[in-house]
């Protein structure tokens, strides 16, 4: 679904852009830019963890645990530089920065010890969960002209994410005396770190209004994979999948030079 | 003076009996022990259905349950017969495994009580006229005894039951007395009829009253625990709680109550209203067992 979005922007950008280009128009002047952008990532980026494991007293049933993670939609902030480098191609590197809070809901099944296949239930959810996400953009970067003041840069290559996700390591609770029920008592929370290598595809208009200084939108589609092990108390592996990147949807300056 | 002179070497009798017969227990297992070659007791097939259960012991030690049956015979005597069952008389226990917790504890229900794992040997004491010859010093009355797994084949066989006699004249010689007004010519001991007769639970227990008084005065434990205190005193009590939400009406020796702790830092007080200063109470003040997953 974002792939065909994208792909129609850019066909789109490929459209306004050819009659420019007919004009003979210079789409890439100045010799290096700076972008300073507030996108939106609007879309879906919820993640979850479901866990599967043997309970060490009812070996023959399996303690299960289900995490949902919240979308960690909403405003980041983007600071780029590109470089021509021949005619209307270039590199350039953005570097965005996303830090939200969530919510996160869990239910825990605990095999009964002394019932079978009548586990025991805790459930619930905790907020306050930070993401922090801070992404570089490395682009191989193509202008085309978009009519005498503006242009379109497309762009494209590795992004490298650094992520840092809040996840609950473990539920602690109470068992009632004759296993009657489990009293939830706190989630505990482990921040977990890690750096992946993903991929970004994005579209720059930029909108000359003196000659150093400029406005543009930026649209940029970015993906990774992250595996990550908040790790726990029994012992067992932990593998949560999350998508950093996303679709980002913005607006900011430009400076050239 | 004389019933003490009697009990001293009834007590006497017995230890040297297992000081004698110690060594060959050791070296040559029951085998050495004199017991019958023949089984006379024979697997009571279908006792489930016809057998009275007469109580549930959870046995801490051995970390079992003991669920003991009668036949109609045995369930039919009164606590002035028990020491002296009819002719006739069978009583067995299913031996179950428990339940337990990763520390090797017995895990409890919510009556405070062991739970069952699986049903292991079913231990049969029979008694017949003329039974119980071949155990030699070690007779206990005229019972046998066999042990039987489930499937009826033997988990002990009859030549090997000595221990079964070995251990139940123990136990009659620390309790009984040729005076004792309902043995029968020679020992003829069961053991905790109490259970039976005055309804004791057969928990494990949390507290005892004994000698006017409750020990420990104060039960420490966790919210919403049963916990289970026996009479253990040789007359009869009768405990109410102070708030009224419990009494337990007249208790035999033997007999037990349970109190269901409240919840965090709540204290249930009760007393006895016969013996007025004997109090006790249950305080709900020990952490919940706390876990964390995964």
């Amino acid at each position: 679904m974002m792939l065909k979005m994208f792909g129609c922007l850019i066909a789109c950008t490929f459209l306004v852009a050819a009659p420019a280009a007919a004009q003979e128009n210079r789409p890439w002047p100045e010799r290096i830019f700076v972008t300073i952008d507030v996108p939106f990532q609007p879309l879906n980026n919820d993640f979850s963890e479901s866990l599967s494991f043997a309970d060490t007293l009812r070996r023959t049933e399996n303690v299960t645990f289900v995490a949902g993670y919240e979308s960690a939609r909403g405003a980041l902030f983007d600071v780029g530089a590109g470089v021509r480098v021949a005619n209307n191609f270039g590199i350039g590197v953005i570097a965005s920065w996303l830090q939200r809070s969530s919510d996160a809901s869990f239910d825990l099944k605990v095999p009964n010890p002394l019932v079978a296949n009548r586990p025991l239930d805790v459930a619930g959810s905790v907020s306050g969960l930070d993401r922090k996400e801070l992404g570089i953009h490395i682009q191989g970067l193509y202008a085309l002209a978009l009519g005498k003041k503006g242009r379109v840069m497309l762009g494209g290559g590795p992004s490298v994410f650094t992520t840092k996700q809040d996840l609950v390591r473990s539920i602690e609770f109470d068992t009632l005396p004759g296993f009657t029920a489990l009293g939830f008592h706190q989630a505990l929370i482990e921040e977990v770190e890690r750096t992946v290598l993903g991929f970004n595809l994005g579209a720059d208009i930029t909108w000359r209004l003196a000659s150093h200084f400029g406005v543009g939108t930026v649209t940029r589609y970015s993906r990774a994979k992250a595996t990550l092990d908040p790790g726990a108390e029994s012992g067992v592996r932990r593998a949560i999948d999350m998508h950093p990147g996303g679709l980002h949807l913005g607006g900011g300056i430009r400076l050239l030079f | 003076m004389k019933r003490m002179n009697g009990v001293w070497l009834a007590a006497l009798a017995s230890a040297t009996l297992i000081f004698v017969i110690e060594p060959r227990v050791h070296v040559g297992q029951t085998q050495t022990l004199p017991a019958p070659t023949v089984d006379n007791v024979r697997f009571p097939s279908g006792y489930q259905a016809s057998y009275t259960l007469l109580y549930t012991f959870d046995n801490y030690q051995n970390r079992q349950i003991r669920k003991v049956y009668g036949n109609p015979i045995a369930a039919s005597v009164t606590p002035g017969q028990v020491f002296n069952f009819p002719y006739g008389s069978i009583i067995l226990f299913e031996s179950y495994t428990v339940l337990e917790d990763a520390a090797g504890e017995p895990l409890l229900d919510r009556d405070g009580r062991f739970v069952p794992n699986a049903l292991t040997t079913i231990f049969v004491m029979r008694k017949e006229r003329g039974f119980g010859a071949d155990y030699k010093e070690l007779r206990n009355g005229e019972w046998e005894y066999v042990a039987y797994r489930p499937d009826g084949t033997y988990a002990t066989q009859p030549s090997g039951s000595g221990s079964c006699a070995l251990c139940h004249l123990t136990g009659g010689s620390l309790t009984l007395t040729p005076q004792s007004r309902n043995v029968g010519a020679q020992w003829d001991y069961v053991f905790r009829p109490d259970l039976y007769f005055s309804r004791g639970s057969g928990a494990v227990p949390d507290g005892v009253l004994q000698h006017y008084v409750f020990v420990p005065s104060t039960i420490h434990a966790r919210p919403g625990q049963t916990v289970t205190v026996y009479n253990s005193d040789q007359i009869l009590h009768r405990i109410v709680a102070d708030n009224g939400s419990f009494d337990t009406g007249i208790m035999a020796p033997g007999a037990s109550f349970t109190v269901k702790a409240g919840g965090d830092g709540t204290v249930i007080s009760y007393h006895c209203v016969i013996h007025t200063r004997v109090k006790g109470q249950v305080v709900a003040d020990l952490p919940p067992i706390r876990s964390r997953l995964p």
